[in-house]
């Protein structure tokens, strides 16, 4: 009997972790979910990251401070995921979900890290400070930062990229985009978008990939750059304005020389069957345009 | 291609126009056209900016005006002044519009754009009041419901100019109507 | 389920219906509480869009007809029609109490200096050098700016400090481009692409502004 109580008093000993006073306290908690659903997460401060699996749970873990309590609330409809101080203000949260690929993710803070990899349905993700990166996402896909950057990659759908201050990558994308910054340069590559929209103040414009046929594509700046990477046997009507910018390209581009272009005079030239239309204007900054990359060779302005 | 003989209700019902400044003008006075510009200019630019939600409406409608005074020796009177400088100004709009093969593909845009449009901000900012609700639509939506229900254009009239069916001229206003009424404040 | 009736709604409001569909879609009207609700909806939809009213644009496009028709001007540009010549410096506008939008210098976000700023000149000085016309006011564009700028005055203390200073950076940025544009405008002011570009930036403002006072909101 001696040797069982010690068999036992060992094995409950081994099944117990041993407690650390400084591991955070953590919540582990998996719930099922119907398709259709929708995954929210509030998160004041912390890092989210969300990974997908194909089973029809959400998994929450999430480590915390002792005064936050986080919440999981499922309607059927959405799973809620959200902390709150129990004694006072809530502290930061660093969450790691594993939700269904099919599941529709959104994500809100202030000072949140935002990961989210291998989505096959809407993501939303918003934050003041911290850095947005999204892998996957279809239909409609939604990064901002306001301090951090922004980064998307495989994106298929309407996707739309925001940061006022650091830079945003967009990268092997479909559809339609809409990229905006202050500051901050934007590059889309690899892309295979029907639409571009890209704005920006002061940051470099890049875009590389296909220029569909009907496609419509827009980049303005104020003193940023815009440098296009271009395909070869392109479609396009070319509209360019500048006001004391420059123009350069190696395409055999007609009627856009220095005289044409002065004073933010629209000039409207066209390749092949004028099909897609590009938009380019900048008030002081320059515009290349190149077939294949565009950034310039070494050597070259 | 010029003038069709297309009439907008709305206009036709117009007061006759001075033809004094128009016959002026038409001799090269330019201080007449001047005054004729100034007269016409709010309907010009407000039909302009509504059918292209605003891309380069300052520009079409500088267009239209330098088309009238090109056309101000062909103007016979047998409408009033007004309402030929609005046919003038609906043509040169679907002029531009037919160099841009695209627009045609995109009178089946889906509802789902404008359901990205942010709702009623908190403050007393520049809101999304009903011109701006309509400055969103999607380009066939908007071209249509503008040329229909502000312009007072027929469909079969509006299927002329755009060069569409008419049962697709009906589904986009149709469209137009139910995107907007989502905003009637 | 879709009701099949809806479609037709738009028709029946135009009287584009046979008599034997108007008929049946009476009868449906009678029982359907959407369908008549969706009918009232588009008579009001149609009943608004009949009262837009025309409205003069903002820039004067006068002086780029004239140019095209190779007129000489008849008419002085608007810009150059104002005897009162206006600008402030920063010490000025600070020292005068007042929150006015500096225009040599680019645009001061209210955060620092306190009260509401516009872009619309309120005060004559005395002339100086690099001095520029300021005929741009918008009132609306102004009221909105000033609104969204009192909310962040209001709420400064709930936002971190870095976050004002990314956004004082960002929003000084904009006003660059903004004066960069003015200055354009002040040598060749009938320039229509300066004067869409200068109306982006000043949209540009307000989206960043109302950014901003979406944090202050969320606390």
């Amino acid at each position: 009997m001696l040797t069982a109580g010690i068999a036992l008093a060992l094995t409950l000993a081994q099944a117990q972790p041993p407690s650390s006073p400084r591991e955070a306290p953590k919540t582990d908690e998996t719930v099922p979910v119907q398709r259709g659903a929708r995954l929210t997460i509030n998160n004041f401060a912390g890092e989210v990251v969300i990974h997908t699996w194909d089973k029809d749970q959400v998994h929450v873990l999430a480590r915390h401070q002792p005064r936050t309590q986080v919440t999981i609330r499922n309607n059927g409809t959405v799973v809620l995921v959200s902390a709150s101080g129990t004694h006072g203000p809530q502290g930061s949260v660093d969450y790691d979900i594993t939700a269904p690929a099919w599941m529709p993710i959104r994500t809100e803070g202030t000072y949140n890290f935002v990961t989210v990899d291998g989505a096959q349905a809407e993501v939303f993700a918003n934050t003041i400070r911290g850095d947005v990166i999204i892998k996957g996402g279809t239909g409609s896909v939604t990064a901002k930062s306001v301090e951090g950057e922004v980064d998307v990659d495989g994106a298929r759908g309407k996707v739309n990229v925001n940061s006022v201050n650091e830079k945003i990558r967009v990268t092997n994308s479909s559809g339609e985009i809409t990229a905006e910054s202050v500051n901050g340069t934007i590059t889309m590559t690899g892309m295979d978008a029907v639409s571009v929209d890209a704005s920006s103040v002061n940051g470099t414009i890049t875009y590389e990939g296909r220029i569909a046929d009907s496609g419509h594509y827009s980049f303005e700046t104020h003193n940023g750059d815009l440098l296009l990477g271009l395909p070869e046997n392109l479609n396009a009507t070319f509209t360019i304005r500048t006001y004391q910018g420059s123009f350069s390209t190696d395409l055999p581009l007609q009627g856009v020389g220095r005289n044409e272009l002065q004073r933010g005079r629209r000039v409207t030239t066209t390749l092949g069957n004028g099909s897609a239309e590009i938009s380019l204007e900048t008030f002081g900054g320059r515009i290349r345009l190149r077939r294949g990359t565009a950034q310039p060779q070494r050597g070259k302005s | 291609m010029e003038a069709l003989a297309l009439v907008s209700p709305v206009q036709a019902n117009r007061d006759a126009e001075p033809l004094a400044d128009v016959t002026r003008a038409a001799k090269g006075d330019v201080r007449a056209f001047e005054a004729l510009y100034r007269a016409h200019l709010p309907r010009v630019h407000s039909l302009v900016r509504r059918m292209t939600a605003g891309r380069d409406a300052d520009e079409l409608t500088q267009d239209v005006f330098v088309r009238v005074w090109q056309k101000l020796g062909t103007f016979r009177g047998d409408s009033s002044f007004s309402t030929w400088v609005h046919r003038l100004a609906v043509n040169v709009v679907i002029e531009r519009f037919r160099t841009d093969r695209a627009r045609r593909a995109r009178m089946h845009d889906g509802e789902e754009i404008f359901n990205t449009i942010a709702g009623p901000r908190m403050t007393r900012d520049i809101g999304l009041d009903f011109e701006a609700a309509l400055e969103q639509l999607p380009d066939g939506a908007r071209e249509i419901f503008v040329l229909h229900d502000v312009e007072g254009y027929k469909h079969h009239e509006i299927a002329t100019l755009l060069e569409i069916a008419p049962g697709t001229s009906k589904a986009q206003l149709h469209r137009a109507r139910m995107i907007l009424r989502k905003h009637l404040t | 389920m879709t009701d099949t009736w809806n479609d037709r709604l738009s028709e029946y409001l135009d009287g584009e219906l046979t008599p034997g569909e108007r008929v049946a879609l009476d009868a449906h009207l009678a029982t359907c509480r959407d369908c008549a609700a969706t009918l009232a909806d588009l008579r009001a939809v149609v009943d608004r869009a009949a009262a837009l009213l025309p409205r003069t644009p903002e820039t004067d496009l006068w002086p780029g007809v004239a140019e095209r028709i190779d007129a000489p001007p008849t008419v002085v540009p608007f810009l150059t029609r104002s005897r009162r010549r206006i600008s402030f410096t920063l010490p000025q506008a600070v020292a005068a109490g007042l929150a006015l939008m500096v225009v040599s210098g680019g645009g001061v976000w209210v955060l620092n200096h306190g009260g509401r700023t516009t872009e619309a000149p309120l005060v004559e000085a005395a002339p100086q050098t690099g001095v520029l016309p300021v005929s741009f006011a918008d009132p609306r564009y102004d009221e909105a700016i000033a609104d969204l700028q009192q909310t962040l005055q209001d709420g400064r203390a709930q936002l971190d400090p870095q976050t004002v200073m990314i956004l004082e950076a960002n929003l000084d940025a904009i006003d660059k481009a903004i004066d960069q544009c003015r200055q354009a405008l002040a040598a060749d002011p009938a320039n229509l692409y300066l004067h869409n570009h200068l109306a982006e930036a000043r949209q540009r403002k307000l989206a960043l502004l109302r950014r901003a006072a979406e944090m202050v909101n969320k606390g």
